[in-house]
């Protein structure tokens, strides 16, 4: 017998989980660990089978009762791939059932019934051809002097040659519907085989627990906001607000990492690790004091800029810098984590948004020295005109850019460089002419807004002089076709164009949304000069997989677009320790390899059923 | 027989011989009676039972033989089968009424299935020591044509909500006729008892020759209880009248399922770029993911807006269920208010102050319109 172990296919067991299950009164405890046992050996051959049998993670069994007889069913090979020639072999494991048992088998593969021939003499196992990749379904029941409940199971059958790829399956559940409280969210990777469809069987949602806990330092009790990311499922996170220094959260029975950013001046935020819903109180130190002082490009101290440093992903408390350019934040230092500097210049200072950061150059026991670089010339931007073919009266202009080296943060040691993020904004007057405004003397870019929602984009070099005109040349009109992986046209998908580039670092946000018509024609009218995340989705009837084309130029965009080949996946959701499915559940998969935005954006998602059962649109490795 | 004379023969000669006169007592027919187990009416199709009821003077136990006839007139010898339909030696019978004779023709040739009109039953009792019931009882029951069968069932995923179509299905079945020869009458009258119009269905086959289905649509365009009945009647003119009340609600507002993340009176920072997302929306039919593929589903609509610091609340052209903002766009400290409202076909005005975090339009809070996320941008 092959030493027991799961599949990535299935949900956690409860000898995963049992190290952060809630103490129990000790017969339940036996009665516990006696299934897991149970549970054990009756999927040491099961690990490609997804068992699907509600209330229980074994097989058929007795989901709260005392032991009874409990029916398990194991695949050999436990990741068949499809094969004329190679059967898939089903063995049953039936225990707490004296006497000489019957077993009635059956099989079956996309509704239709698979004939199958025992492989034991007593009936204890069959085998079955699985010729075809896909999920097979796999159902025993035993006959015996006692009553052995039925045992279901599903097998995902591989196509040969099949490539791989992760996803992320994340399953919100709702209340409402079936469930009287919050159920926490949950996450986890799935491997996906291309060529053929997949189940992700049963999933037992771990209802979680109550945490009620305080926030504090010292002897203050701190109002804060709260971000939990579970250690198993950090995607998972739950977050929190502590109005009055409590909170209540429905978390996981497991420990967590826990942002902790205070919501009043005079404390540290910081990353609590490993803190256990359990604890009641959490702990944000005092922190470290972090001093130093901004200057402009002159040497002269810099007022009324904002500073703050992040170490880590943990924000500093955010200063303002006083007349003398000094400033002093609240920092929770973590040894070996990246230090970033923030400076906000003041509005009107026309100097760039000031950013750096290191992991070693930087030491928060130093005074912090922040300096523009004495190169940074700045332009006015007074009396250039914005126009649209005549003056573009009222045309809010955004000027935004990077730039590089643009002053240094001395901490300690070597001063670390400084990059710059320009983003000034304008409003032209009646005549179009904008108002004096400083910029850095570089070349940007201008994303001009004509009227709400007309956009333009288009470069602005100040690095010689301030143009006499900036141009706003009218939107495009952009038509392009969409398709299903078969390359045939498809009416009713969908084209997001998402702001890229210059014109989401001017915070336009708003994707544009068009819906192809007959022959998969859409058309859309995109801002001049814009670049666009294009994403081709159909989200109705899952046609294909989602296309992201990131950072297309207006004019560069193809006269087609084709969906990417596409698998469904399926599973049912259950509570744990409950047979009940949970239903009006927002299921969604999500990329696994992506980074930034793309990274939370679902890439299908869709509600579990009455039943609890749900289907997903999953991109197609393909096979070799 | 033969023995039991033998035997009283000898008992008389031993009686003459010790003086005394003895008879044998002659060995007496039960009685026989037929009792049918229900007094209801006898259908074609349906399953009848009868019992036999003997009484045996000497008590002795009677053997039962059962034989039923299917007739079309019973009082007719000719009018019956010649074989019997049934026949049993149980003290009930039990037995299913057909439809049709099995051997109309007789001796005339072909003739077209004669339906069961009625029913000879015949019944002999004999008990252990062979007497016979004299005469055999017969019982002659009249089969009446079994009206047809229907089911009503509404098929509408969406609920039952106004301005949308609900469908009713019909399943029905003719326990002695095939379910083609039953034929449906539809009739949909509105709360005011008006006659609305439906439109047919196409529904594929049950799966059981034994039962058929009918569908009809109709789309009600006013609230209440709608009256649905359906009259199936047979080939020989038997009806059954089906009712169904469907209650016909309202397009309730959607409602705010789902969002991310979390959304707080109290800003929250924003330390990062953030995807603001309704996950989902519940909807009799515009819901979020949407429910189905169906022509009168749809999807909810998005309406985002956005407000920086102490600036004036833009609207965003933004129609997707998600808006991204990245917080190094705005500068550090600054207040934003981001808002989402959703709409269904209804389109709903909202109308709570600006300033309100959340909304619902029907006054409970467990079906919000709107919400707000106050974040800081960090």
């Amino acid at each position: 017998m092959r030493p027991a172990r799961r599949s990535a296919w299935l949900a956690p067991r409860p000898a995963q989980r049992s190290a952060w299950l809630a103490p129990r009164p000790a017969r339940r405890s036996a009665r516990l660990a006696q299934r897991l046992a149970l549970a054990a050996a009756g999927v040491a051959a099961a690990c490609a089978g997804s068992l699907d049998s509600p209330g229980d993670d074994g097989g058929g069994g007795d989901p709260d009762g005392g032991i009874g007889c409990s029916t398990f069913l194991g695949f050999e090979p436990e990741a068949p791939v499809a094969s004329p020639t190679a059967p898939v072999r089903v063995n049953a494991g039936v225990v707490g059932a004296p006497g000489v048992l019957s077993y009635t088998w059956s099989v079956s593969f996309g509704g239709q019934t698979v004939a199958h021939a025992l492989a034991q003499a007593d009936g204890s196992a069959i085998a079955f051809p699985a010729t075809a990749p896909g999920v097979y379904s796999v159902q025993l029941a035993v006959g015996a002097v006692v009553a052995c409940p039925t045992a279901q199971a599903q097998l995902n059958v591989l196509a040969p040659g099949a490539r791989q790829s992760q996803v992320r399956l994340r399953i919100t559940p709702q209340p409402g519907a079936n469930l009287s409280a919050t159920v926490p969210p949950f996450e986890r990777l799935v491997t996906v085989s291309g060529g053929a469809d997949f189940t992700v069987g049963t999933i037992a949602l771990d209802p979680g627990l109550t945490a009620t806990a305080i926030v504090q330092s010292g002897a203050a009790t701190v109002p804060a906001y709260l971000r939990f990311a579970p250690v198993v499922a950090r995607e998972a996170t739950v977050e929190a607000v502590a109005s009055g220094g409590s909170f209540v959260a429905r978390l996981l029975n497991q420990p967590h990492d826990v942002l902790v950013v205070p919501a009043v001046p005079g404390f540290a935020a910081r990353l609590v690790r490993d803190w256990s819903p359990g604890s009641g109180t959490i702990d944000l130190g005092t922190g470290t004091t972090v001093s130093g002082v901004v200057r402009d490009p002159t040497g002269a101290p810099l007022s009324g800029a904002k500073v703050q440093l992040k170490v880590g992903e943990v924000p500093s408390t955010l200063a303002t810098t006083s007349a003398t350019g000094a400033f002093s934040v609240l920092v929770a230092p973590a040894p070996g984590a990246v230090i970033a500097v923030d400076v906000t210049p003041p509005d009107g200072s026309g100097l760039p948004r000031l950013l750096a950061q290191s992991a070693t150059l930087l030491d928060l026991a130093q005074p912090f020295q922040i300096d523009y670089a004495s190169s940074l010339a700045l332009r006015d931007l007074g009396g250039a005109t914005v126009r649209r073919g005549g003056p573009a009266a009222g045309a809010k202009v955004i000027v935004v850019g990077d730039l590089a080296a643009i002053g240094t943060v001395t901490a300690g040691g070597t001063p670390a460089v400084a990059s710059g993020l320009v983003r000034i904004a304008a409003t032209a007057g009646g005549n179009g002419a904008l108002p004096p405004t400083l910029a850095p003397a570089r070349a940007l870019t201008a994303v001009i807004e004509v009227a709400p929602g007309d956009l333009a984009v288009t470069a602005i070099d100040l690095t010689s002089a301030t143009p006499a005109a900036i141009d706003a040349p009218p939107a495009v009109a952009i038509a392009t076709q969409l398709r299903r992986p078969d390359g045939t046209s498809i009416a009713e998908a969908v084209l997001d164009a998402i702001p890229a580039g210059a014109l989401a670092q001017a915070g336009v946000t708003s994707a544009i949304r068009a819906r192809s018509g007959t022959g998969g024609q859409v058309a859309a009218s995109l801002a001049s000069g814009g670049r666009y995340d294009l994403r081709v989705h159909d989200p109705l009837l899952a046609r294909g997989a989602p296309l992201v084309v990131p950072d297309v130029a207006v004019t560069a965009v193809a006269a087609s677009y084709t969906l990417r080949p596409a698998l469904l996946a399926t599973g049912k959701l259950i509570l744990q320790g409950s047979p009940s499915p949970v239903s009006g559940a927002v299921v969604q998969i999500l990329c696994a390899s992506c980074t930034g935005l793309e990274r939370s954006r679902p890439l299908s998602e869709s509600t579990s059923l009455p039943d609890g059962r749900f289907t997903l649109v999953v991109p197609d490795p393909g096979t070799n | 027989m033969r023995a039991a004379v033998a035997r009283i023969a000898v008992a008389g000669s031993l009686a003459a011989s010790a003086g005394c006169f003895y008879v044998e007592p002659i060995n007496q027919r039960p009685a026989l009676d037929i009792r049918p187990a229900s007094d209801d009416p006898v259908f074609r199709g349906a399953t009848v039972t009868l019992e036999a009821v003997a009484n045996d003077p000497e008590g002795q136990i009677v053997a039962f033989q059962w034989r039923v006839y299917a007739c079309t007139d019973a009082t007719s010898i000719e009018a019956c089968d010649l074989e019997p339909m049934f026949t049993g030696v149980q003290r009930e019978a039990t037995f299913l009424v057909p439809a049709f004779r099995a051997d109309p023709d007789g001796e005339e040739g072909p003739k077209p299935g004669a339906p069961v009109e009625s029913l000879r039953v015949v019944l002999e009792g004999r008990d252990d020591l062979g007497a016979a019931a004299r005469p055999d009882q017969e019982l002659i029951l009249p089969v009446l044509n079994a009206p047809p069968s229907v089911a009503l069932r509404v098929a509408s995923a969406h609920g039952t909500v106004i301005t949308t179509p609900i469908d009713v299905y019909a399943r029905y079945a003719d326990a002695d006729d095939a379910p083609a020869n039953v034929t449906l009458e539809w009739t949909a009258f509105s709360p005011s008892q008006v006659p609305d119009a439906l439109t047919l269905l196409l529904v594929p086959p049950d799966g059981d020759p034994g039962f058929r289905q009918e569908g009809r649509r109709f789309t009600p365009q006013v609230t209440g209880n709608w009256d649905f009945r359906v009259i199936a009647t047979d080939k020989a003119g038997a009806q059954t009248e089906e009712h169904l009340t469907i209650t016909v609600a309202e397009d309730g507002p959607p409602c705010l399922g789902a969002w991310a993340p979390v959304a707080s009176a109290q800003p929250t920072p924003l330390t990062q770029p953030t995807l603001f997302r309704v996950l989902a929306v519940r909807d009799d039919l515009d819901a979020f993911p949407r429910l189905s593929a169906a022509s009168f589903v749809g999807e909810p609509e998005f309406q985002w807006s956005l407000k920086v610091g102490a600036g004036p609340r833009q609207l965003l052209p933004n129609a997707t269920s998600s808006l991204a903002i990245d917080p190094l766009t705005y500068d550090a400290g600054t207040v934003l208010d981001v808002r989402v409202e959703v709409f269904d076909r209804k389109r709903t005005a909202i109308t709570c102050a600006d300033a309100q975090q959340t909304c619902s339009v029907i006054s409970q809070p467990a079906c919000i319109q709107r919400q707000t996320w106050r974040v800081e941008a960090r």
